[in-house]
């Protein structure tokens, strides 16, 4: 026979072969279900949302641009640095300069300010590795500058470039890329890498622009007490102690103007909690979250109880809604075993679309959606 | 499970389909832990576009399977996995008792691994799975033409060696 793929006698010979050695696979699917909800859980991570919000709360302070950059082993280089121009604080609290078209992402106990155009993203130590190729064009990695917070859960090591090809470079800001030791890394094509810890937090500022570079990280400094969103780095006592929001629910305060959002990550014991963003809402939008969050039925849910047995990570959102006449806590839990809901201390209630969906769109990145979005019709 | 105007459920789907996905994983990879985490992987990235996936993500999970293995693994090794000698390989030739017919899957397995990871794709989404040209080649974003031509080489390697072995 002179066409190998007409052989049907090899044929049989393998479709015999493959289903004998097919019976030796992996067979516990329901496990796999459980892991693939494991590792999509732990990495969830969050980004602050943009300066646009908290210039409209500016205060003016007096720091420049040029003031920032200090002596080291990065070179001065093109003005590609716009002037600075001290913006804006929270309203409450500490007061922090934010630059213009900047804004604070925060992660631990350390907050540092980016550029607007750096846009939300997770890493792993794979970050150098050539992604996967898939058929449509649109879903490749985005070209844009990254902020990313580390994978919560296990990688394994391959081997893989220090940095990948020049074309496929883009800038970014990992934070806790412990891998790594404080210093400059320079690489091909004029790209560097600095490393520097901050209150025992690694951050890895990486890029063609060493200004920008050096910019970025002078800026990075710990969070006393609260971040440039008003979050605490340690776990609030509604998330670390599991107790109720206190006042008078979100019935109670006026008219909303605004919505502070703090997500926390807990691998552990609650009490443990790490500050992993922080972001704010104002506005329409943040009325029509909290008219979705008030529309909401009462109850909890809905659970995983699979979960239970797999993990005890948990992401919790602690929001705080600021009206005419109040400030009122809530707690929306949405990644815990059999906790989930949303809870101002006078009604627990049932998550809806409505109500998670913007709360982390703010907070994290599109392609990481949180799984029980898709439990939720409404 | 699958809506007129939309996805199935993923874990619906993941459920239905999980272990028939092992499957595929582990005859392309050839190992248990490894077809676990390719598995892992391609829902962990399908995850985020399940919504413009559509309405069967069959073909785009088990093209992430057959792109992870590659991807993580040709790098590490450069070659595909060797083949062991083929001198220690029975004769497949055998009369229908079940040592022969073990004696074949063994010599078949190992001659599989001796191929590329997209002819070893292609082997098993034909002859294991039954997929016509036209799907496998969607599955491995590649033409028909392309398919065929890749089992045609796979085919020929698989019986030169079976030839050898089977003069020895």
């Amino acid at each position: 026979m002179n066409d190998p793929t007409e052989d049907r006698a090899t044929g049989a010979l393998l479709t015999r072969a493959l289903s004998t050695y097919a019976d030796s696979a992996p067979t516990d699917h329901h496990a796999l279900l459980a892991t693939v909800h494991h590792r999509l859980r732990r990495r969830r991570r969050a980004r602050a949302v943009g300066a646009g919000v908290l210039a409209c709360t500016a205060v003016a302070a007096g720091v420049t641009g040029v003031g920032v950059l200090r002596d080291g082993p990065i070179p001065a280089a093109g003005p590609s640095v716009p002037a600075a121009q001290p913006a804006s604080a929270h309203a409450d609290g500490p007061k922090f300069t934010t630059y213009e078209g900047w804004h604070w992402e925060s992660y631990g106990t350390v907050q540092v300010q980016v550029p607007d155009t750096w846009t939300d993203t997770f890493y792993s130590h794979l970050w150098s590795c050539r992604p996967l190729v898939y058929g449509n064009s649109s879903e490749d990695v985005p070209k844009t500058p990254q902020v990313g917070r580390p994978l919560r859960g296990y990688v394994p090591l391959i081997g893989c470039p220090k940095v990948p090809e020049p074309a496929e470079r883009v800038p970014h800001l990992w934070f806790g890329e412990a891998n790594r030791s404080p210093g400059v890394y320079r690489h091909d094509h004029g790209w560097l890498e600095e490393v520097r810890v901050v209150d025992g937090i690694h951050l890895s500022a990486f890029g063609n622009d060493p200004v920008l570079l050096r910019r970025i990280l002078d800026s990075a400094q710990p969070i006393d007490g609260q971040d440039a969103y008003g979050c605490s780095p340690t776990a609030p006592p509604v998330v670390g102690e599991g107790r109720r929001p206190t006042g008078p629910g979100l019935g109670g305060i006026g008219e909303v103007e605004s919505i502070r959002l703090c997500g926390y990550g807990i691998d552990g014991l609650p009490r443990d909690a790490r500050l992993l963003a922080g972001g704010e809402i104002a506005g329409d939008k943040a009325r029509e979250v909290v008219a979705a969050l008030r529309a909401a039925p009462a109850g909890s849910g809905p659970n995983h109880e699979y979960h239970c047995e797999t993990t005890r990570l948990r992401d919790d959102l602690l929001i705080t809604v600021r009206g005419s006449t109040g400030e009122q806590e809530v707690s929306v839990r949405y990644n815990s075993c059999n906790h989930n809901g949303i809870d101002d201390g006078t009604t627990g209630r049932q998550l809806t679309r409505e109500a998670l969906l913007p709360l982390v769109t703010t907070l994290y990145s599109p392609q990481l959606y949180p799984m029980i979005l898709q439990r939720l019709t409404r | 499970m699958t809506t007129d105007d939309g996805p199935p459920d993923f874990d619906t789907w993941v459920s239905h389909r999980g272990a028939g996905l092992l499957r595929f994983a582990y005859l392309v990879t050839r190992d248990r832990g490894r077809a676990e985490e390719a598995v892992q992987d391609a829902l962990i990235a399908a995850y985020p576009r399940w919504s413009r996936i559509g309405a069967d993500p069959d073909a785009y999970v088990r093209r992430c399977i057959v792109n992870a293995d590659i991807s993580r693994w040709r790098r590490f090794f450069r070659r595909e996995t060797p083949v062991d000698d083929p001198t220690a390989l029975r004769p497949l030739a055998g009369g229908p008792d079940h040592a022969a017919s073990h004696a074949d899957a063994d010599a078949v397995w190992q001659l599989c691994a001796s191929l590329p990871t997209r002819q070893r794709a292609a082997v098993v989404l034909r002859y294991y799975e039954g997929l016509p040209d036209a799907d496998i080649a969607e599955i491995l974003g590649c033409t028909a033409a392309t398919v065929r031509s890749q089992i045609h080489r796979a085919l020929g390697s698989l019986r030169a060696t079976l030839k050898e072995v089977d003069q020895l």
